[in-house]
């Protein structure tokens, strides 16, 4: 009794995976497959194997393409350090000012890390919006590869007057950019071109008026760097903009470039 | 040059005709080479066809035996008939003076 009911348990759960791994695939590719399935007689395993070998081709499918690549090593790595950076450097601002708070006009000051909090957050929207629109399928992997670099950052975090969640400021507007950049409306040219000039202008004069002035390289460097996918966005759109003046593309043209 | 498990799967759609899909394709490949033959397989080798032109496929109709689930049918295009006749054909020429071949003898040193 006790064996059979233990059986029946090993069934449902086979079942049930079966069921959560196929969510991975396209609705109407996972209706033909469990409908093969079903219809071949396959025990729960047996089909819980079939179906996680192509959820696993399908990904690798996806890797011969250079969006995801892109999207998890050239963007989410990168910028997770850069980003991380940033927010620290922003929270430590603020500590800073609140504690001369008693001297001076602080106005100033205050003015510059708002500035330099909304550049942030512009280059953490970009970012995600690009890793969303350019790497949709494989989106777990930029997820992942922003996440590592914060665990490590977070177990590493020495900085006694600073809380660890003065690292994950950008957290907030990159997810949201990633929503955006999955699911929202395509920005059109015209905003996303004003988004990269605003951003732009704000970044270089936060680092103009900032404590490093005209005179930290490296500060420089990583403004540059993050506002990069704000201008690839821009770009990106003109040519889109472009293209949907010309002749429609085939339906396997346009299919191939939505495919990643 | 069609690859060689590409060839079995547009032979076996050619052979089901109006009954090929999925689990049916499968079926007739593993009949044929007596070996076991992944569902993932299958429908990344439709998906790579048919981007080539050499298949066309759509969703047909859900059944009972398949828990009410659609199938996705599969037919062989002009151009996939002529890509497997022109394997078929390279096959039967390279095999031609083989030991297994339809005239069994070597060719001579």
């Amino acid at each position: 009794m006790g064996a059979k009911r233990s059986e029946e348990a090993g069934v449902k759960v086979a079942w049930r995976l079966s069921e959560w791994a196929s969510r991975l695939l396209e609705p109407a590719e996972r209706e033909a497959v469990l409908g093969d399935l079903t219809e071949a007689g396959r025990g729960p395993l047996l089909s819980f194997v079939e179906v996680f070998d192509l959820v696993l081709r399908r990904q690798a499918g996806h890797w011969k393409n250079w969006r995801p690549w892109v999207a998890a090593f050239g963007i989410s790595v990168p910028t997770s350090f850069l980003f991380m950076g940033d927010s620290v450097a922003l929270c430590a601002g603020f500590v800073k000012l609140a504690g001369d708070a008693t001297g001076g006009n602080i106005a100033p000051g205050i003015m510059i890390l708002a500035l330099k909090a909304l550049v942030l957050t512009g280059w953490s929207w970009t970012c995600g919006y690009l890793v969303g629109d350019v790497s949709g399928r494989t989106l777990w992997c930029s997820i992942l590869a922003y996440g590592s670099p914060c665990l490590f950052c977070l177990s590493r975090f020495r900085i006694e007057s600073l809380s660890r969640s003065s690292l994950l400021l950008f957290v907030f507007p990159l997810a949201v950019g990633i929503w955006h950049g999955l699911r929202g409306p395509r920005v059109g040219s015209r905003m996303a071109v004003c988004a990269a000039s605003i951003i732009t202008l704000l970044a270089v004069i936060s680092e103009v008026c900032g404590p490093g002035g005209t005179g930290n390289a490296c500060s420089w460097i990583g403004s540059l760097v993050l506002t990069c996918p704000a201008w690839f966005l821009a770009i990106a759109s003109l040519a889109v903009t472009k293209e949907s003046a010309k002749p429609e593309t085939s339906l396997l043209e346009r299919e191939q470039h939505e495919s990643i | 040059m069609l690859g060689e498990f590409e060839y079995l799967l547009i032979t076996a759609a050619a052979s089901l005709a109006d009954a090929a899909y999925g689990a049916a394709i499968r079926q007739e490949i593993e009949d044929a080479t007596q070996k076991s033959c992944a569902i993932g397989a299958i429908y990344t080798t439709v998906d790579r066809l048919e981007a080539k032109g050499l298949l066309r496929t759509w969703m047909g109709e859900a059944t009972p035996q398949r828990g009410g689930r659609a199938k996705r049918m599969v037919e062989v295009t002009p151009a996939g008939m002529k890509a497997a006749k022109e394997f078929y054909l390279a096959v039967e020429r390279v095999s031609r003076d083989a030991s297994w071949g339809p005239s069994g003898a070597r060719r001579p040193v």
